[in-house]
């Protein structure tokens, strides 16, 4: 048994791998005709060495943007630990606004007109994306809560996470390092609602 | 007090007593009779409900000392364990099946589980179990069954016996018992000590099973005043302390409690003539608890509470022989019960008035029909009727088929109804659904409330959790000894309560009441069969089928709106109908197989027990709300448990030695209750007295 599992969690890095090759090799024309397509990030620390501060990252450019750059709207989404912030509401200064649906990643192919709400101090719009278990601590993402969200600058994304462990093991456990998010996210440049 | 005098003062009689030999004829009993699915004496293989009797020589064979022992060992049943040890049954948890001590209802549930653990074996004389809902007789907590634990013997012999057992994890027992018949009744006493050092599993922080001590006191008096009057009057006190203690941020906290319970009876019987029957009974519980919890370093309070529940029932009950095919039972009583408890507002008091009739029809000699009901009226939540009706006929002499249809209700309890708790610590707050309204307007006012999501004064009154449930089965012998039991069984349960946000407060948290919600079904198949190899072997077996649902969550199943993660490309996915595996804590497969010697000549009995359980689901990781992920389940085990006794000086001496878990199997992670191998040895003295000649 316990073989199989390390075999799935090779298969996991090497897909890993696989996507960020590719994600390498496509900055090329942002034409707003063609289909957005998705995109993989891994191990994108968020406050692993737990200095307090989030992890700010861009969609559109899809890279990770400095923490100088927090006041801008450079950045989409943020990561700190288990919590989540857009760029807008008291988080900072874009049109970030977000919700959590139920369905799956791969079939959400248009983002609802309505039901987003943007960060306050004591409530952040994407809430519920995970789930704790008391006995093992081990932090999953909820299956099929899919993030859709806006932008800094008011365009549409949907992004799943799939893991919060380093490299993505197939059962994390205690010994597994946290903090480190892997996810899948569709960006759409042309502002429209589509994903296809 | 008065009931120690008492019985010291019939243990000094003992010795006058015993030169009077008993003369009334003891009519031997040859065929078992159960009192449980009727309400009087009926015989087992008459009445038609399937009835489990689990005899005193199995429980002793078994070496076992608390009740939970004996009931993880019978088919369909499970041991669970959440606020207390408990039985699942039918596939429904520990707070639907009732738990009677000679036919009165025991008390004193945390989280709707009663703890089995609080009732020692040593002295009963039989187990009788129920399953499929019997409140058409108990009203509520009677909805997936109803276990009776006996201890009224009507033998004749009288015995006084001491006895002890030492086993792993310091677990000592020490008893005495004695039953003294007399020409006109018998009177019975026992007191029983518990010690254990509990253990701890893995590397946890805190002992998994506390440092625990008790102490049982019973005692029953019986006695026929004419032919026609008897009375009965029995007790039982029982204490439990516990040590533990738990890490907290701050350090240390010791965590020690107490745990009381009392409870005593009265009944008169009168049978002014062959066809007619009445019995009045008082019945008296009390339950309470004391905690404490304190950090180690500086004695300071980390948090105290306490719990008293009492609970007071008269009941009057007539049976009638109107015609040979008719019998006809019916009863009327009142409930008080009353509750004080930290986290409750004032002292809480429940009435509930409640009729039942049952007419035993036996139209032709193949057919036994039982037609009954109950109705509660309550002034809590709304009232109850709970139907009932059974059948068994018979093919031949050897098979019948057994068939019932039944209503079996859960009440609402104390904590839904009145609790009023504020977490300080955290923020939160959690109302009973009668406080809610006028709790929540006072926050209002307060300014406390940002936003209410559901008008307590709105919401319909919380109901009761109400069952109806079929079962059929079939039972009878095959080949030359072959004994075989088979039911199958369906159970909807709706009305289900559960915990519900119905105002945000102002600093975000959540303000939780009670709401009726979710239903559930299970459904399954039992079946049982017993095989004697010669004139000292048996072997036995059994294996129950189970598959369970939660109903709205199915349906999302059924819609694609519950997801999973697939285990071979990693991605999300509906999940499909055939992976939904059910409800948490049940597995789809169970057994037992023993084998048992028993050689009366030599006084040896032995035997072994294999029980097995397949996967079930634990706990959910990924927010489906069903468990999916091979990390969920608890992987199916098996386990083994060894018994072997003998007995010496005719049978006044009986050794044992047990050794349960011979393979040492434990999940630390998931099952707390099993400890691992456990070895015990016992030894008890019987000194037989006053034995009847006749």
């Amino acid at each position: 048994m316990k073989i199989q599992f390390q075999t799935a969690g090779i298969l996991m890095l090497s897909l890993v791998s696989l996507f960020s090759c590719s994600k390498n090799d496509d900055k090329v024309t942002p034409a707003p005709s063609v289909s957005p397509e998705s995109k993989v990030v891994a191990n994108l620390d968020a406050d692993a060495g737990n200095k307090g501060s989030f992890t700010l990252y861009s969609l559109a450019d899809n890279k990770v943007v400095p923490n100088s750059d927090s006041a801008t709207t450079k950045w989409d989404i943020g990561f700190k630990a288990t919590t989540i912030i857009i760029n807008g509401g008291s988080s900072g200064p874009g049109k970030g606004e977000a919700q959590v649906v139920s369905g799956l990643y791969s079939t959400l192919l248009v983002a609802p007109e309505s039901g987003y709400t943007t960060d306050a101090a004591a409530k952040k719009a994407i809430t519920g994306w995970y789930s704790y278990n008391m006995t093992t601590h081990v932090i999953s993402p909820v299956t099929g809560a899919v993030i859709v969200l806006k932008t800094a600058n008011g365009n549409y994304a949907k992004l799943e996470v799939t893991s919060y462990y380093k490299d993505a093991p197939a059962t994390p456990d205690a010994n597994s390092l946290s903090r480190y998010y892997r996810f899948q996210y569709v960006y759409q440049a042309d502002g429209s609602r589509n994903f296809k | 007090m008065y009931r120690y005098l008492f019985l010291f003062a019939c243990i000094m009689r003992a010795g006058i007593l015993f030169a009077q030999t008993d003369t009334t004829g003891s009519n031997k009993v040859l065929q078992e009779v159960v009192v449980t699915a009727t309400r009087n004496e009926q015989l087992l293989s008459k009445v038609p409900v399937p009835v489990t009797v689990i005899t005193k020589q199995q429980v002793q064979s078994m070496g076992a000392v608390l009740l939970q022992q004996v009931l993880a060992e019978q088919t369909g049943l499970f041991i669970t364990s959440n606020h207390g040890t408990g039985v699942q049954m039918q596939g429904l948890e520990a707070e639907y099946t009732l738990i009677l001590l000679d036919g009165e209802p025991l008390i004193g549930r945390t989280a709707g589980t009663f703890d089995l653990s609080r009732i020692v074996v040593s002295n009963i004389e039989r187990i009788e179990i129920i399953k499929g809902p019997v409140s058409s007789l108990y009203g509520s907590d009677a909805l997936a069954g109803v276990i009776n634990i006996i201890t009224a013997g009507n033998k004749q012999q009288g015995v006084t016996s001491i006895g002890g057992r030492y086993g792993s994890n310091n677990v000592y027992t020490l008893d005495g018992n004695t039953r003294i018949p007399y020409q006109k009744g018998s009177f019975a006493a026992g007191v029983s000590m518990y010690n254990s050092n509990g253990y701890t599993l893995g590397n946890a922080a805190s002992p998994t099973v506390s440092p625990f001590k008790t102490y049982t006191a019973q005692s029953r008096w019986e006695h026929d005043w004419s032919p026609r009057w008897h009375t009965s009057l029995s007790g039982r006190y029982y204490e439990q302390r516990y040590n533990s203690y738990f890490q907290d941020t701050k350090g240390r906290v010791s965590d020690v409690g107490k745990e009381k319970d009392m409870n005593a009876s009265w009944q008169v019987r009168h049978t002014p003539g062959k066809n007619f029957s009445e019995v009045l009974r008082l019945y008296y519980s009390r339950y309470a608890t004391n905690e404490e919890m304190r950090y180690q370093q500086d004695n300071s309070i980390y948090d105290v509470s306490f719990f008293k529940q009492q609970y007071i029932k008269p009941e009057y009950q007539a049976d009638w022989q109107l015609h040979p095919k008719h019998q006809l039972t019916g009863g009327i009583g009142y409930i008080h019960e009353s509750l004080e408890a930290t986290r409750y507002d004032n002292r809480m008091a429940f009435n509930s008035g409640y009729v039942f009739i049952q007419e035993n029809w036996k139209p032709a000699g193949a057919w036994n029909i039982l037609i009954g009901g109950r109705f509660d009226t309550h002034n809590q939540y709304p009232s109850q009727f709970s139907p009932k009706v059974s059948l068994s006929y018979n093919i031949n002499r050897d098979w019948r088929i057994l068939g019932a249809v039944g209503r079996g209700y859960r009440a609402p309890d104390f904590r839904q109804l009145y609790l009023h708790f504020n977490n300080a610590a955290v923020g939160y707050t959690v109302l009973g659904t009668r406080l809610a309204a006028a709790v929540l307007k006072e926050m209002q006012q307060q300014g406390q409330i940002k936003q209410v999501n559901i008008d307590p004064a709105q919401t319909k009154e919380l109901d009761a959790e109400s069952s109806w449930s079929y079962n059929l089965g079939i039972q009878g012998k095959a080949f030359a000894n072959t004994k075989v039991k088979v039911n199958f069984f369906y159970n909807a349960v709706k009305n289900l309560i559960d915990t519900r946000t119905i105002a945000v407060k102002t600093n975000d948290l959540a303000v939780y009441s009670y709401v009726n919600v979710h239903s559930i079904s299970t459904s399954g198949a039992e079946v049982e069969l017993l095989q004697p190899l010669g004139a000292y072997w048996q072997v036995s077996g059994g294996y129950q089928y189970l598959r369970s649902k939660d109903n709205d969550l199915f349906k999302k199943v059924k819609n694609g709106e519950v997801y999973t993660k697939d285990a071979g490309t990693g991605d999300t996915r509906a999940l499909k109908t055939s992976e939904y595996f059910g409800l948490f804590n049940r597995s789809h497969h169970s057994g037992n197989i023993k084998i048992a010697y028993i050689h009366p000549r030599l006084g040896v009995d032995a035997n072994a027990r294999v029980l097995y359980r397949s996967k079930y689901g634990f706990t959910d990781e990924n927010g489906n709300n069903t468990p999916d992920l091979k990390s969920e389940f608890v992987p199916g085990y098996t386990t083994v448990n060894l018994a072997a006794a003998k007995s010496l000086f005719s049978k006044q001496l009986r050794l044992q030695a047990t050794l349960e878990n011979i393979f040492n199997y434990t999940d630390p992670q998931h099952i707390a209750t099993m400890p691992g191998r456990i070895y015990s040895v016992g030894l008890t003295w019987n000194f037989y007295h006053a034995v009847n000649k006749q």
